[in-house]
């Protein structure tokens, strides 16, 4: 296991290198001009010209990769043309929203996906079956968009329970640039803002999840209901064992492993950020910050970005992968 | 380790004084600049011992703060590169946070001074003098003299000055027609012009020519868009990119310190959302609300719909450098088929003036009578498009694909398709649709223009003088070139007004662009706020606001 | 139930257009109209007939979500069941392909695939299949994983059929189920990826009434006319609830082991 994993981690040198060549050359060919884009409805051709050669882009291809992949590799990936800032440090400002808002959706789809699923699959064809399947239904169909304005119209301006948009009321006073702004407001003990942070998660926090939970419930039910069918659950059944037991013992466990992937492939995608729903709540992830830098042709701040996820994806999938060898002593990996 | 690494160095102990860093990350990032890891850590002690613990999500008193939402993102405060962001960064800068040496009048297109004091013309209109407001310093402290704006102007204006960029974009636009910028005096500044042209004291009131500390321009070098220096009424505090931007009050302000403590800034993207912060009280001010949403909020006690002129005009644009467009009757008979009623009616829900010329209302120039130049009438269209010898004509339309923009090309693609000319309509996003259009192969598309100072020469001169329109409409009539050159050094303002009636003339004749018309401009605040209103240039002044109680 | 549903689609996509209005004809006057008689669905901002528009747009997005499923489920399969049959170095080098495609954020893709293709429908399509593909893969060859170490297939090599056959014999029938789960899933998934790329002026180009795009220029009238976009939004759901029934069904009747 031990060679397993670090082999694995050996293996995120080359599939960077990969994705820093893939990133690269997408975004090349991707038409568009960041000079041409800063400069706008303004640009005379010779001005475009200057600002390519100031920033570099009128170098041959092979160049700029070098110049970027040898940066990357130090740890330096440049700055944004747009705001002039260090990459690593936008980066910085955005990837602690998105993971709070992340988790707690994940939190959420989980723990409701996971129940639905388990009690559609137990007390199949009943109402209760039904019941989930149209709560289902309904996670999965909805556009996110419409979710996240129904939500803020319902319970932000009709019923005024929650706070809108934003990660803090600025009347508080807190700065939204603190990383981790709920978690680090609890631990300093500071009440008001904690609170206040907390509500305004919510919305956003429910409306991301709804698709996940979806997700979470089908996979649930379906191999909960496949692995009740498998032999080993027939036979406990011959042998007289009673339903709950067959299902704790023996279905669950099994019916783990494709909702884990599920999980985790939906989780890595929330922290890819989650353009829609910040948009709508103007929350400050990286999903917003990806579609303007890409929208800018910032290419600095897309391949940080890109490298960034890239590298917590490949850690998640090992997570998964060690995490099914842990509930399935019949996978090993050598 | 050279200046930008130790600037980045210091930034970083900053940071991690106020715990936007924890201690590793500063000790790694430390180390990408060069320091090694036991020097890093060491420092990273040092600092904490330094007793630096203020708490990272401190209360503060917030006293009277103004929060207002705007669509856009603020991506950096540099006010000579912030044309190449858009109004997300125009919008804070502009006379709040700096000043030029000129400004207009809040709401209006008339010109007051502002740094400067007062200025002088020579006989030959080829020098300007201005003298220097006394006893202003930038928010850092440094005092505010010739020298201070010289290096403000020259930064832009010298491609070869070490604080150039070359995203300072407005730069060709705001300092046309100059030949030298000098500091004559302490308190003097002569800008001498190439040719007597009118325009510089209304350019320099344009947000580019604000005018910020280079004491920090040289302390912050690539880093002062993030933390801008200025003269305005309000000086920087903190952000969040893209997403808040806290101002707070100047109480030295040389026009007296403005009635707001503290201006917080939310881009708020959707229009629903702003719309909803609003009506429950936790946004002050809302800019750029949608006319649809207008009846919502003239219907809600607690709130109050701010309209005004807004300096922009819409256009659809031919190319008559490639066919079909180089055919002058097509071009001419494409206006007769485009209903501009039903553009204002689906892009403003009527808050709109119907195109005439390219000058828009409340400037010099502005003739309503042109309207009547092609008046809608699908008929005398498909007269036109049989005499213009063509026929299935069919081209490609491009137009940008946010907001009312695809509405728009579908209006014009039905208006045309009902008198029988085909219409392929793509709606591209912004970095595609720019690239196209410079690329001069584009035969149509649909885009608008909005002024940046209150001059109509801003529109005449950019659009319409053949350097500037040969590459996207293949434009060039040299009357029209003499005409618009000839009005830029003519001081007398009716004289100007006669030259704009003949250049617009002549570009209605040529039939080069439809001119759809102009948008009004909404903003809706709470009840409470006093003294807002809507500014022509796309700027959101708040020197004056105040809220009630 | 679900075959019911998607068999009243297939119909309507293809009769339906050739019985309503022309769905591209504006009428100014007419605009943002609430359902009525003349107008079952309403009008949009345009003046244009809703009920046409949705009508008119069931075979567009029908075939949108089915062709970028049709992508994502055949390539993800293929790569996901070869990784994890082979597991190993290739298993491994395939799966870090399929993370790289991961990685890579759906806009951008998509702007490539049009900046290649030019914008509109089929790059849309490509894009939102490549999208979907990861999922796929990581499925079939997590299930794979599964399904290699029973008892059939160890008994299926001691008779010695070989990796292909055991591949489609064994493995891929008793790994569709998961699949076809996710895949029913998906059509609803790639409408909406398809109509959201329409959006950013990547996908089906106006007037073309595509769901998606519809809905998304719905969102100007949320409040104001909400059932500009509670159609298109009630054709896609209809859609994706078709779909996912009978994809239950479908699994019910592949995979004995599940009891009635």
């Amino acid at each position: 296991m031990a060679s397993y994993l670090l082999r694995r981690l050996l293996l995120t040198i080359p599939i960077l290198l990969g994705v820093s060549l893939l990133v690269f050359f997408m975004l090349h060919s991707a038409g568009g001009d960041p000079a041409q884009i800063m400069l706008g409805s303004r640009a005379d051709p010779a001005s475009l010209a200057e600002l390519r050669r100031e920033l570099g882009l009128d170098r041959p291809l092979w160049v700029q990769y070098l110049d970027f992949a040898s940066g990357a590799a130090r740890g330096d990936f440049g700055r944004s043309y747009r705001s002039n800032t260090p990459v690593a440090a936008e980066i910085a400002a955005r990837f602690p929203a998105t993971i709070e808002l992340a988790v707690a959706a994940m939190g959420i789809a989980i723990v409701a996906g996971g129940i639905v699923g388990a009690v559609a699959a137990v007390r199949r064809h009943t109402v209760l079956d039904y019941l989930g399947s149209a709560g289902v239904l309904l996670g999965i169909s909805i556009p996110t968009f419409w979710l996240g304005i129904i939500v803020i119209i319902v319970f932000g301006l009709w019923l005024r329970w929650l706070p809108i948009s934003g990660r803090v009321d600025p009347r508080l006073g807190a700065a939204p640039s603190v990383p981790f702004l709920t978690v680090t407001s609890l631990l300093q003990g500071n009440w008001a803002v904690a609170g206040d942070a907390l509500r305004h998660l919510i919305m956003p926090a429910l409306t991301l999840a709804a698709w996940p939970a979806a997700i979470v419930a089908r996979m649930t039910r379906a191999s909960l209901l496949e692995s009740l069918g498998q032999d080993y659950a027939r036979t406990a059944r011959g042998k007289g064992l009673p339903e709950r037991l067959i299902v704790v013992r023996h279905a669950a466990r099994n019916a783990l492993l494709p909702v884990l992937t599920v999980v985790g492939l939906e989780f890595g995608t929330l922290l890819g950020g989650a353009v829609v729903t910040e948009t709508i709540f103007a929350w400050p992830g990286l999903g917003q910050l990806t579609v303007t830098a890409i929208s800018a042709r910032d290419y600095q701040v897309v391949q940080g970005v890109v490298l960034l996820l890239a590298a917590v994806f490949v850690l998640l999938n090992l997570l998964v992968d060690v995490l099914y060898a842990v509930l399935d002593p019949r996978i090993r990996y050598g | 380790m050279d200046d930008r690494q130790a600037t980045a160095l210091s930034m970083l102990v900053d940071d991690l004084h106020a715990r936007r860093v924890g201690r590793r990350a500063f000790v790694s990032r430390a180390a990408q600049l060069g320091l090694t890891v036991p020097i890093a850590s060491a420092l990273a002690t040092a600092a904490a011992r330094a007793g630096l613990a203020a708490p990272a999500v401190a209360l503060q008193d917030a006293g009277k703060t103004l929060v207002v939402a705007i669509p856009q993102a603020t991506v950096q405060l540099d006010p000579a590169i912030a044309g190449s962001n858009g109004y997300g960064d125009i919008i804070p800068l502009a006379d709040n946070i700096t000043e030029g040496l000129t400004r207009l009048i809040p709401g209006t297109v008339e010109l007051e001074p502002a740094l400067a004091e007062s200025w002088e013309v020579s006989e030959d209109g080829l020098q300007y003098v201005f003298q220097i407001r006394p006893d202003v310093t930038f928010h850092d402290g440094t005092p505010v003299d010739a020298a201070a704006v010289e290096t403000n102007f020259l930064r832009q204006f010298d491609p070869e000055h070490p604080l150039h960029q070359e995203t300072m974009v407005y730069a060709g636009i705001v300092f046309a027609d100059v030949e030298a910028i000098e500091a004559t005096g302490d308190m003097e500044l002569t800008v001498t012009m190439t040719r007597p042209t009118i325009l510089l004291p209304g350019k320099l009131a344009t947000f580019a020519a604000g005018i910020v500390s280079p004491t920090a321009l040289e302390e912050l070098g690539a880093e002062f868009g993030q933390s801008p220096v200025g003269t305005g009424p309000f000086r920087f505090e903190s952000w969040t990119q893209d997403v808040e931007l806290v101002l707070t009050a100047n109480d030295d302000y040389w026009g007296g310190r403005p009635a707001l403590d503290r201006v917080v800034w939310r881009t708020i993207g959707e229009d629903t959302v702003r719309l909803s912060e609003l009506q429950t009280g936790s946004i002050d001010v809302a800019n750029q609300i949608d006319f649809m949403n207008a009846p919502d909020i003239e219907a809600d006690p607690n709130l109050q719909l701010i309209t005004g002129q807004f300096l922009n005009v819409q256009f659809l644009a031919f190319n008559e450098a490639i066919p079909p467009f180089d055919n002058p009757t097509l071009r001419q008979a494409v206006q007769h088929a485009i209903n501009k009623e039903a553009v204002a009616e689906v892009v403003a829900a009527g808050n709109y003036t119907l195109g005439a010329g390219p000058i828009a209302p409340g400037l010099i120039g502005y003739d309503p009578a042109l309207a009547g130049r092609y008046p809608y009438d699908p008929a005398q269209a498909q007269v036109l498009i049989a005499e213009s010898g063509l026929t299935d004509v069919s081209f490609d339309l491009l137009n940008r694909s946010t907001t009312f923009w695809p509405l728009l090309g579908q209006l014009i693609q039905a208006d045309l398709s009902s008198v029988g000319i085909t219409v392929n309509l793509q709606s591209l996003e912004d970095a595609e649709f720019f690239n196209r259009l410079n690329s001069g192969e584009v035969q149509a598309f649909v885009n608008d223009w909005t002024w940046d100072n209150g001059d109509p020469d801003n529109v005449m001169f950019s659009l319409f003088v053949h350097e500037r329109a040969m590459n996207r409409m293949g434009y060039n009539n040299e009357q029209v070139d003499e005409l618009v050159l000839e009005a830029q050094v003519t001081p007398d303002a009716e004289a100007r007004e006669a030259l704009y009636a003949e250049a617009q003339g002549l570009i209605l004749d040529d039939a080069i662009m439809v001119i759809l018309g102009y948008p009004e401009r909404a903003m809706g605040a709470r009840a409470p706020v006093q003294n807002l209103v809507v500014s022509p240039v796309g700027s959101v002044v708040l020197r004056e606001v105040d809220i009630e109680g | 139930m679900g075959v019911a549903i998607l068999a009243v689609l297939a119909v309507v996509a293809v009769v339906g257009p050739l019985l309503v209005r022309d769905p591209a004809a504006q009428n100014i006057r007419d605009r943002l109209q609430p359902p009525n008689a003349v107008y079952w669905f309403g009008t949009d901002d345009l003046g244009r007939d809703i009920f046409a528009r949705v009508v008119s747009g069931a075979p567009i997005s029908l075939a949108s979500g089915l062709a970028s499923v049709a992508v994502g489920l055949g390539l993800g399969t293929l790569v996901g069941t070869v990784a994890g049959y082979a597991e190993g170095r290739t298993g491994l080098a395939l799966m870090a392909g399929v993370d790289l495609l991961l990685a890579l954020p759906a806009i951008l893709l998509a702007i490539t695939v049009a900046a290649r293709l030019g914008a509109g429908l089929p790059a849309a399509m490509l894009a939102a299949g490549l999208v979907g593909l990861p999922a796929y893969a990581r499925l079939a060859r997590a299930s794979t994983l599964a399904v290699k170490r029973r008892e059939m297939v160890d008994a299926a090599r001691a008779i010695g059929a070989s990796d292909r056959q055991i591949v489609a014999r064994h493995i891929v029938p008793n790994i569709l189920t998961p699949l076809i789960v996710q895949s029913t899933i998906g059509v609803g998934n790639a409408i909406l990826l398809v109509s959201a790329l329409g959006f950013l002026g990547l996908g089906a180009q106006p007037p073309t009434p595509e769901w998606g795009r519809m809905l998304a220029d719905a969102q100007r009238y949320v409040t104001s006319s909400p059932y500009i976009g509670i159609f298109p939004g009630l054709a896609i759901s209809l859609t994706v609830l078709g779909f996912n029934l009978a994809g239950d069904g479908l699994r019910d009747a592949l995979d004995p082991t599940v009891g009635r």
